[in-house]
């Protein structure tokens, strides 16, 4: 009989075997992948554990829906867990790789059919597999004034994945679940639903109307393992006739207060049209040095050695980078309006800077950051606080502290909505030093435990982290994802472990 | 070109909704994959300049497929195997990018 190198838990290799089987009757032999050679594009964590201890059995990539059930009825058939993946790219969040080892990566990439395109509406319906890149090609190929609104791996990332796990962006359009209407989604079971107003026979207004009739379920679909989702429409933002990015600086380390107090009315309000990004200097840093080229000294780099190699770019301790859109003289009124309230903040203000994300335009430059320590260790600890700058700071002073007593630079790259404040600390260390990857593990288990202790949750977590961050969340809404985890998939077959929502109660 | 080759044309686009797709088979050969993928780091300096370097086709293959350090891997989903060895191939031969441009916009400080 063959061997595995590794097997789903729970399911022996002759079992494992008849569901390969199935999986190649299902999608071809070309597009079932099971040894570690043929698995190691996907085996990258990035977080601060061991690649092996989320190995993957196998992989599959189902090209349409109809081979998707095929496949969907060999994982129940035999008890073998899948990971849906839509293209894999959660970078610092787990990549491709699944909550446990021994899941088989369900990997959508083929499935990349952009189905349509309303350019009166404004409105898109696409497969998993569709990259931003594709999807902004076909805009431009099509002479469609639509923009897109990119999370910080763009070209290579689907707003089908992004959208799932309520990532973010940085145009008018960054809350990308906010802006997604209508899924179609395959069941543990193999019911094939579709949400909102998509069961309706002929339907009209799909992806215009978000709600449909009854209980709005698209959210449960998000950050979950409820179901696959093999369809999802997109509201997209018209082209603006204008659009002016700022870059206000603060000069003392303690106004990230002030900035929030400053900037919560401007984008409660609407004055401000994007999230944009409050970063620290050590972040923006990243984009001119290498760590080993500024800091050789023992634990993190002191604050004093980033003040003095970021003045050398002009750089001060806060800064935000921030767009106004509109028609040309809504956006003159909003500069004096946005000027006058930062200036009296103690921000100094330079208008007509360039940010891609910020204007439609496709960029890798945010992961320059991975070069600072070079080995792609990469971990995102995303606190949620209360657009309120006493939070924000605390919430800092406290990782900041936290990450100093574990020897991890403190980065910053917060974005800012009129009430929330989704507060991303991207942690970058070592992977090619074992001790360095079980300190950022135990930094990141004390980040969690001390925030959950003084009442934040978290906007998103990567695998590895999960169980603890559903426990913070509390029992009982663990308990009820839980159960709706029952009713939908019965066997427990899609992505165990996603979000903490293990199939079986008590797992060990 | 006449007027009814021009309007077959334009049906021509409408009428193909692949033509910018971007999985294992539907690329238009290395050029497409360098500007869709690769570009966004080997060419703006948040990889290593790979244009003009002629590092053997083999070894970019074996680093495209598996990725490395903070280069991520790419798949035979999105790359077949004979897109990757044609990539490889037209990396190995390419010549060193012209001398940049002065920058159109205002950069970041």
């Amino acid at each position: 009989m063959e061997r595995y190198a590794v097997l789903p838990p729970g399911v022996p290799a002759s079992r494992f075997a008849r569901a390969l089987a199935g999986f190649r009757a299902a999608v071809g032999d070309e597009h079932v992948l099971v040894s570690p050679e043929e698995l190691a594009p996907y085996v990258h964590v990035m977080l601060p554990f061991d690649d092996d201890a989320f190995a993957p059995s196998a992989s599959v990539s189902p090209a349409s829906v109809e081979e998707l059930q095929a496949v969907l009825k060999v994982c129940n058939r035999h008890r073998v867990p899948v990971w849906p993946v839509s293209t894999g790219r959660n970078f610092g969040y787990g990549s491709a790789l699944p909550a446990t080892r021994g899941q088989v990566i369900l990997d959508l990439k083929r499935m990349n059919r952009i189905l349509e395109v309303d350019p009166v509406l404004g409105t898109a319906l696409v497969e998993p597999g569709v990259t931003y890149q594709q999807l902004h090609d076909y805009l431009r190929e099509h002479d469609i004034a639509l923009w897109l609104d990119f999370p910080a791996p763009g070209p290579l990332a689907s707003p089908m994945g992004n959208t799932l796990e309520r990532g973010g962006g940085q145009t008018p359009y960054g809350d990308h679940f906010g802006n997604c209407c209508g899924m179609e989604v395959l069941l543990g079971d193999g019911t094939l639903l579709r949400t909102g107003l998509g069961g309706i026979p002929g339907t009209k207004s799909w992806q215009a109307y978000k709600y449909g009739f009854g209980p709005y379920l698209d959210g449960i679909f998000t950050q979950s393992n409820f179901g696959i989702v093999t369809k999802i429409g997109l509201w997209l933002m018209p082209a603006p006739p204008a659009h002016l990015t700022f870059l206000a600086m603060w000069p003392d380390d303690d106004a990230v207060a002030r900035a929030v107090d400053t900037i919560r009315p401007l984008r409660y309000d609407g004055t401000i049209g994007n999230f944009g990004v409050l970063v620290n200097d050590a972040l923006l840093m990243t984009s001119f040095h290498r760590r080993a080229d500024v800091y050789q000294g023992p634990g993190a780099i002191p604050e004093a050695a980033v003040r003095k190699v970021a003045a050398t770019h002009g750089i001060l301790p806060w800064c935000y980078l921030f767009s106004l859109y509109g028609r040309p003289e809504l956006i003159q009124l909003n500069t004096r309006v946005v000027t006058e309230a930062l200036e009296a903040s103690g921000a100094k203000l330079i208008a007509g800077i360039h940010d891609p994300m910020q204007v439609n335009e496709l960029t890798l430059q945010a992961f320059s950051l991975l070069n600072w320590i070079g080995s792609g260790g990469l971990a995102w600890f995303s606190p949620v606080a209360p657009c309120i700058g006493a939070e924000v700071a605390k919430q800092n002073r406290l990782a900041r502290s936290i990450m100093d007593d574990h020897g991890i630079d403190y980065f910053s790259g917060a974005t800012l909505n009129g009430r929330e404040v989704l507060n991303v600390m991207p942690m970058v260390y070592d992977r090619s030093d074992r001790e360095s990857v079980q300190r950022t593990r135990r930094c990141f288990e004390a980040l969690l435990t001390r925030f959950g202790t003084e009442g934040y949750g978290i906007y998103r977590t990567g695998i590895g982290f999960m169980d603890r961050v559903a426990e913070l969340h509390g029992a009982t809404l663990l308990g009820v994802n839980r159960r709706i985890k029952r009713a939908l998939d019965p066997n427990g077959i899609i992505a165990p472990g996603k979000s903490g929502i293990h199939p079986l109660a008590g797992r060990s | 070109m006449s007027r009814r080759n021009l309007a077959c044309g334009a049906l021509l686009l409408l009428a193909s909704p692949l033509a910018a797709a971007q999985s294992a088979g539907q690329w238009q050969g290395p050029e497409h994959i360098w500007r869709a993928i690769c570009s966004y780091c080997h060419a703006t300096g948040v990889g290593v300049q790979l244009l003009g370097t002629r590092v053997p086709a083999a070894i970019i293959a074996e680093i495209t497929r598996k990725g490395v350090n903070q280069m991520p891997g790419f798949a035979p989903s999105q790359i077949s195997d004979a897109e990757l060895a044609a990539l490889a191939e037209w990396i190995t031969r390419a010549s060193p990018p012209e001398p940049a441009k002065p920058p159109a916009q205002e950069s970041k400080p």
